[in-house]
């Protein structure tokens, strides 16, 4: 490819901080930052207000340990979405490691941490088969992660005759205590909640001191400058989708843990709340930005959201509406503020717009 | 006789020592020929001129001497030795550095990160090293002389010029002895394009040789000791900008004999 062909000669606007018109990059980003911790803090204050028994650090934990799973994907879900890639079949991901990780113990007799390690190695292979059909072949993500969704839940379905896959009764192992143990001193901390913490630690620094961690954001910010200054934007998106599997991998191994069963439909809802997460948490739709900080935030939101509304008495299948409504809100949103000035021009034109057609409407558009 | 193919086997209009060269250039994107045969030699310190209408082959020349894409004939020569440049990776290390028409900034970094990208400073071998990676790119700046406010600014928050600038100064901190620009003036107002122009000089007399791709003809004859020019994919002249006038390379241009575009 020719190095301008992938962008327009007058691509270079001067956007100069004096300038009148869009506010500078820094100031905008600030600002989502500051605006998502101000919800996630108005969220809590409003459930702890007027949803019984939500304030307390038993339903704290409990929130917490509901959100660990979202978050655990939402981490690298949200590296894909900085290099400009989203994966849509981490629910079945998530069920078939899950399904997969307890048929090896129960019918295979396989260690659970050996059992656990294959689960997330299915992940990882699931997560290599979408990057390569993605930067390889060149499929866009959509597509080809909308069809991986409905091959995995099929076949999780089929593997195990659409039953759940209980683990052998009175299974031992130190691999049960480290997934769903309680911390007694931490007032019964559930191990998990420190699983899910660790991934958004790691993933946190990861992202933002390492070297790779720079190129995730080249690769989604300008993929035509990450080639041109030696960065291989396939490897790294690839290696994105790989980390996405083995999140998947990880988290269906820990779900077995917790309930000493696989369970072949569990990961319906799942995608659904790791994108919640991710897009609320502030990545850019387009790639290039976003922060693990902002996901944790995301995924917090979404997971007090569904423990208020039930405990404010909402039938639970409303929250499934509220995920769906909030997403299209938070996108929408983050294109108007991007948008700010064309909208304001649009919405001073309207009343002309609407009263007459003809030239006179293209008017105030300069 | 300008238009003349014949003319250009012939060697460059330089009696300096040829650093870069390229020798019997092809490239062709499916039907169409983005170039045809084409030669073209850098000499040590000097600033070529490349010149030609939209679509002559200009930034794929740049791209081929730069890695970005392989020709589908011709050699390259680095110091009279012939090289295959693989990659823009490999571009670097053989001290060619690019400044590309679309100048490839990461908006949403900070210029520290774009100076530096794909080889950001480490700790350990992959923690990026931030601290040192800011004070290399503030003396950096500061070398050169551009005129940035702060290297911790976002890319995007920078006007055109200073983009520009962070541009020719990643170009420059990879420690290149070549340098291709491709219409480095381009969109840039009045006075950020004299900056460019000033900070062209300033690179030239630092011993740097330079490919200039521009369409400005005030900045091609300011600044060029030859000029080249293309037309729809062959090279079409060569002359030494003080034997000749804007009139004749503009004539070349456009192609003397077509009257306008064919
Ligand atoms: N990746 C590509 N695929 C197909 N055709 C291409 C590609 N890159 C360049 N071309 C074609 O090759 C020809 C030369 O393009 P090139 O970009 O080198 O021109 P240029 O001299 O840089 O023009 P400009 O002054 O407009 O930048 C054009 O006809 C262009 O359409
Ligand atoms: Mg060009």
């Amino acid at each position: 490819m020719s190095a301008d062909a992938l962008s327009p000669r007058t691509a270079e606007p001067a956007r100069g901080s004096g300038s009148s018109g869009s506010r500078p990059l820094r100031q905008v980003l600030l600002q989502r930052e500051a605006g998502l911790a101000f919800v996630t803090i108005a969220v809590f204050a409003f459930f702890s207000l007027s949803a019984p028994h939500f304030f307390g650090l038993a339903n704290v934990y409990d929130i917490a340990r509901v959100t660990t799973y979202t978050l655990i994907v939402a981490v690298p879900m949200t590296y894909l979405f900085i290099a400009g890639e989203f994966d849509m079949s981490v629910g079945p991901s998530f069920a078939l490691c899950n399904v997969f990780m307890a048929l090896l113990v129960a019918d295979h007799g396989v260690n659970p941490w050996l059992a656990a390690l294959a689960a997330i190695g299915l992940g990882m292979t699931i997560g290599a088969v979408n990057g390569f059909v993605t930067t390889v072949i060149g499929v866009p993500s959509f597509i080809v992660t909308l069809g991986m969704l409905s091959v995995l839940s099929g076949i999780a379905l089929v593997v195990t005759g659409a039953t759940a896959v209980p683990m052998p009764d009175g299974i031992q192992s130190s691999f049960f205590s480290a997934t769903n143990g309680i911390i007694g001193p931490l007032g019964d901390l559930p191990v998990s909640i420190l699983w899910g913490l660790a991934v958004a630690l790691i993933g946190a620094c990861f992202l933002r001191y390492t070297r790779f961690g720079y190129h995730v954001y080249a690769t989604g910010g300008n993929a035509d400058a990450a080639r041109a200054a030696g960065i291989s934007p396939r490897k790294v998106k690839f290696l994105c989708f790989v980390l996405t599997g083995a999140a998947c991998g990880l988290v269906g191994a820990l779900q077995a843990g917790w309930l000493k069963e696989g369970d072949p439909t569990i990961g319906s809802d799942f995608t659904l709340l790791v994108m919640a997460a991710t897009i609320i948490g502030g990545v850019a739709l387009t790639g290039g930005a976003g922060s693990v900080s902002g996901t944790l935030l995301g995924a917090w939101i979404i997971g007090m959201l569904a423990n208020g509304l039930i405990l404010l008495g909402v039938e639970s299948n409303w929250n499934k509406f509220f995920n769906g409504v909030i997403i299209v809100l938070v996108a929408s949103g983050e294109l108007a503020l991007k948008n700010k000035d064309r909208l304001r021009g649009m919405l001073r034109t309207l009343p002309q717009r609407l009263g007459q057609s003809g030239p006179a409407r293209f008017r105030s558009r300069t | 006789m300008s238009g003349m193919p014949a003319a250009d086997a012939a060697a460059p209009l330089t009696d300096r020592r040829i650093i870069l060269s390229a020798e019997g250039l092809s490239k062709h994107y499916g039907q169409v020929t983005a170039l045809d045969d084409v030669s073209l030699a850098i000499g040590e310190g000097e600033i070529v001129a490349l010149v030609g209408d939209n679509g002559a082959g200009k930034s794929t020349m740049i791209s081929i001497l730069t890695g970005l894409v392989q020709p589908d004939a011709g050699v390259l020569r680095l110091d009279g030795e012939e090289v295959l440049i693989e990659s823009p990776r490999h571009a670097q290390e053989l001290g060619i550095a690019t400044v590309f028409q679309n100048l490839a900034l990461v908006n949403q970094r900070e210029v520290a990160a774009n100076l530096f990208l794909g080889r950001e400073p480490t700790k350990f071998g992959f923690i990026v090293d931030r601290r040192r990676m800011v004070e290399q790119a503030a003396e950096a700046v500061q070398r050169l002389r551009v005129g940035l406010p702060n290297v911790r600014a976002l890319a995007g928050d920078l006007s055109g010029g200073q983009r520009q600038a962070v541009a020719v100064a990643r170009a420059i901190v990879g420690g290149g002895r070549v340098l291709l620009m491709d219409e480095p003036t381009a969109a840039l107002g009045v006075r950020e394009t004299r900056r460019v122009i000033e900070f062209v000089k300033e690179l030239r007399a630092q011993g740097m040789s330079i490919l200039l791709i521009s369409h400005n003809m005030q900045d091609v004859f300011e600044l060029a000791d030859r000029v080249v020019i293309f037309r729809q994919g062959k090279k079409v002249g060569e002359r030494v900008i003080s034997e000749t006038s804007m009139d004749e390379v503009v004539g070349l241009i456009v192609g003397n004999s077509y009257g306008s575009e064919a």
